[in-house]
């Protein structure tokens, strides 16, 4: 059971629920306290009982010598008694000499010698009294002696003088009276001397009783407590058991449920090894995914599970060595099914330790990865081919770049080429054929004025008419294609020229508002401006609309700008939409083209377009020309 | 009256002389310029009583040469010939500090009075029947324009 508790400890995020232990710690009574608390108890109440038989026994034996006193006194009495009697009977007979009285001295004097027998009986055992028994004894021999003496004269029929009877033994009468009472008073010293005895026994055996008596009573009081504290530390000591044997038993429970549960997870392989490696426990993943059933396979050694050529490179003896070495070891590689067939497994050893630290087994989760491997074979050849694509296509994006950067290079050379044409044939136009037909009309002119009224005169008016149309024609031509007033006046004299035209031809209102910090750009700019100008222009007269168009120049943060705004319908939102950020291609090649023309300059063309009219704006850096009056016209 | 003539096309100096010889003036043509700065150095030089500039020329349009010669000889008369005809070339004209322009197509008829005009200490700026002439002729049509301008 430890053992088990231990190896889920080991196994961790297993373990069902933190193991508590019941802190057992019974503060049990030692035996050897109580015993001699009970033990003493008991002696002290022998020696009471002891004594109290002791105490008893000298209060009966006191009681005896106060009978044994009470007796000597009795027949010391009754000898004296006896002593009177048959004094008294010798005086009756020396006296009257009855018969009778003889007889009745006798009995008394036989009665005396029997009283004194009993009396040496009773003091034997007192030397003391034997000696005064022995001297009363004497006395009264010597007097009965006396009293035979006389008895036996008179019997002889001597003469009896009473005076002398009367007084004849009175020296022996004192004497036994005296030895009588020395009896009597030596038994009465012996009974104080026995009672004081009693006394001091009774006394020592009353105290020794009570005494020991209260110190049995506290030590059974004191030994009632122990108990007492035994059995309170006994019930505590037997609820703390039965908690701790429910928190093993629901433990116990838990364990059970695990073992369920573990046994019947599918997608892993649990089972469990003992320390030399062989299988100890098998769940049905394992089953499934290895193919051996717990029967076949406890007790066999786990190096089944490798291929033959890790066995024989000791692999498994190793995985457990190093499991057991550092708690844990986790591998990936081919294991093998009981049929022979081969799978990419994730293992993972743990060591399973006792309490002590002892290896005791491994658990062994093992994972079927061969599908995982697969997918990252998958992967890993999906990213090859992605890889190559992007190179591929990193080598399309350069090409295009390239592309587009010579498509620029040549629209740009395209744009260049085709002012410097439209410059050269406006120019051509302008100075040959211009200057060649204004002398032309200047010439018929004269002719005509030279010549008033005759017929040749009116023969020379269609001709200087169809000169002057010719001539406006050409020069109509020329500027469209070069304004040459641009280079000359710059923008703010070439718009309003240019405007005019235009206003005459499509019948649009045309305001211009010029900023008045507005000076000369760049030639390029101002051409690219009269260009962007023109374009727009036609814009808005062919798809606008609009009755009116707006123009504005200024210059504000170093950036110069014109402004054509128009009041008309507006470019479409979703061509405005689709084209994003190349919403040029979407809007034909004329913004393309004035799109083009900033870009080269470093500027930028915006257009904004809402239902109200459209704006188009071309700025760029308002740089100012260094020596305009050095250019050529 | 000395007259500098101001134009880089030989044949439109001959056409001058031609009109100016034939207006039977006081008049002396005293040189040639065939760019604006050669007439700003001959005005400097020669000191016309008046010029005749193109406006379009080599180096130095005429109307900047105009400026020129209006900033060091307020004497000299400018007469500014040109091919340009627009509404505003007068007032641009009278900008740069010139007296006069002539349209080159009304070269004939206008030439010798614009000169009359301005050594008579006047202006000339065109004639009204000629700036109406000039709106009256039929402009050509939008598609035309526009296959010129975007060709």
């Amino acid at each position: 059971m430890v053992q088990e508790r231990d190896a889920r400890l080991v196994l961790g995020s297993f373990s069902p629920s933190p193991l508590q232990r019941a802190s057992f710690n019974p503060q049990m009574i030692a035996p050897a306290k109580v015993k001699p608390v009970f033990v003493s108890a008991i002696a002290l109440l022998c020696l009471c009982a002891v004594a109290s038989y002791m105490s008893f026994v000298y209060f009966r034996l006191s009681e005896r010598w106060v009978a044994h006193t009470q007796d000597v006194r009795v027949t010391t009495g009754e000898v004296d008694a006896a002593m009177n009697n048959a004094a008294r009977e010798r005086m009756t007979y020396m006296l009257t000499g009855n018969a009778d009285a003889l007889g009745r001295y006798h009995a008394a004097a036989e009665n005396i010698r029997d009283r004194i027998a009993v009396l040496k009986t009773m003091v034997a055992d007192n030397p003391q009294q034997s000696a005064n028994v022995s001297e009363l004894e004497q006395a009264v021999q010597s007097r009965l002696q006396v009293w035979e003496d006389s008895i036996a004269r008179k019997q002889a029929g001597a003469k009896i003088d009473p005076v002398q009877v009367m007084t004849q033994n009175f020296d022996l009468s004192r004497r036994c009276a005296e030895a009588s009472a020395r009896v009597q008073s030596e038994e009465e010293k012996l009974l104080e001397e026995r009672r004081a005895i009693a006394h001091h026994w009774f006394l020592l055996s009353s105290v020794l009783v009570v005494g020991s008596f209260v110190i049995a009573l506290l030590l059974l009081l004191f030994y009632y407590r122990l108990l007492h504290q035994e059995l309170r530390l006994r019930e505590a000591a037997e609820h703390t058991a039965n908690d701790a044997y429910a928190r093993e038993a629901a433990l116990r429970q838990e364990e059970q449920r695990f073992r369920l549960f573990v046994e019947a997870v599918r997608d892993y392989a649990i089972f469990t090894l003992d320390a030399n490696g062989r299988v100890s426990s098998w769940n049905e993943g394992a089953a499934r995914l290895k193919g051996w059933e717990a029967a076949e396979i406890i007790g066999r050694h786990f190096s089944c599970f490798f291929p033959t050529e890790d066995v024989e490179r000791g692999k498994p003896q190793r995985e457990l060595e190093v499991a057991a070495h550092e708690g844990r070891v986790e591998d990936e590689g081919w294991r093998v099914r009981k049929d022979g067939s081969r799978f990419w497994a994730n293992v993972v050893i743990t060591a399973i330790r006792n309490s002590a630290g002892e290896v005791m087994g491994y658990a062994k989760v093992t994972r079927d990865f061969t599908d995982r491997v697969k997918a990252q074979d998958d992967l890993r050849r999906a990213n090859v081919e992605l890889l190559k694509e992007v190179t591929e296509r990193k080598v399309a994006e350069t090409r295009l770049a390239s592309s587009e950067k010579s498509l620029r290079e040549l629209s740009r050379h395209l744009l260049r080429s085709q002012d410097e044409e439209r410059r050269r044939i406006g120019r051509d136009l302008h100075d040959s054929l211009g200057q060649s037909l204004a002398v032309l009309k200047m010439n018929l002119d004269s002719l005509q004025m030279s010549s008033k009224g005759d017929g040749a005169a009116q023969a020379l008016d269609p001709c200087v008419l169809l000169a002057d149309e010719v001539l406006r024609e050409v020069r109509t031509i020329s500027y469209l294609l070069y304004p040459p007033m641009l280079e000359e006046m710059g923008l703010k004299s070439a718009i309003p020229w240019y405007l005019e035209g235009f206003s005459k031809r499509s019948g649009i209102q045309t305001t211009l508002d010029v900023a008045p910090n507005f000076d000369r750009l760049l030639p390029e700019a101002e051409l690219a401006f009269f260009r962007i100008l023109q374009e727009a222009l036609t814009n808005v007269h062919r798809h606008s609309g609009s009755s009116t168009a707006n123009i504005r120049l200024a210059v504000a943060d170093g950036w110069a700008s014109m402004e054509i705004r128009d009041n008309g319908k507006g470019i479409p939102q979703t061509l405005l939409e689709q084209s994003g950020e190349d919403w040029m291609g979407s809007l034909g090649v004329g913004l393309r083209g004035m799109n083009e023309r900033m870009r080269q300059l470093g500027g930028k063309l915006e257009v904004a377009s809402t239902e109200q009219g459209t704006s188009v704006t071309a700025s760029v850096p308002a740089e100012r020309p260094q020596a305009k009056l050095e250019r050529t016209a | 009256m000395r007259i500098l003539l101001a134009d880089d096309h030989e044949i439109v100096l001959e056409g001058i002389r031609t009109i100016l010889g034939r207006a039977q003036r006081d008049w002396e043509i005293c040189g040639e310029a065939r760019n604006g700065k050669e007439a700003v150095e001959m005005v400097r030089a020669l000191k016309p009583d008046l010029v005749v500039l193109d406006v379009t020329m080599p180096m130095m349009s005429g109307l900047q040469a105009a400026t020129q010669i209006a900033g060091f000889d307020s004497r000299c008369r400018i007469l500014i010939f040109t091919m340009h005809e627009s509404e505003r070339l007068g007032l641009e004209v009278q900008q740069v500090g010139a007296h006069g322009f002539v349209l080159k197509s009304q070269a004939a008829r206008d030439l010798v009075r614009a000169i009359d005009a301005l050594l008579g200490g006047e202006t000339f700026f065109g004639t009204a029947s000629e700036v109406r002439a000039g709106k009256e002729k039929p402009e050509r049509g939008p598609l035309f324009c526009q296959a010129l301008a975007f060709a």
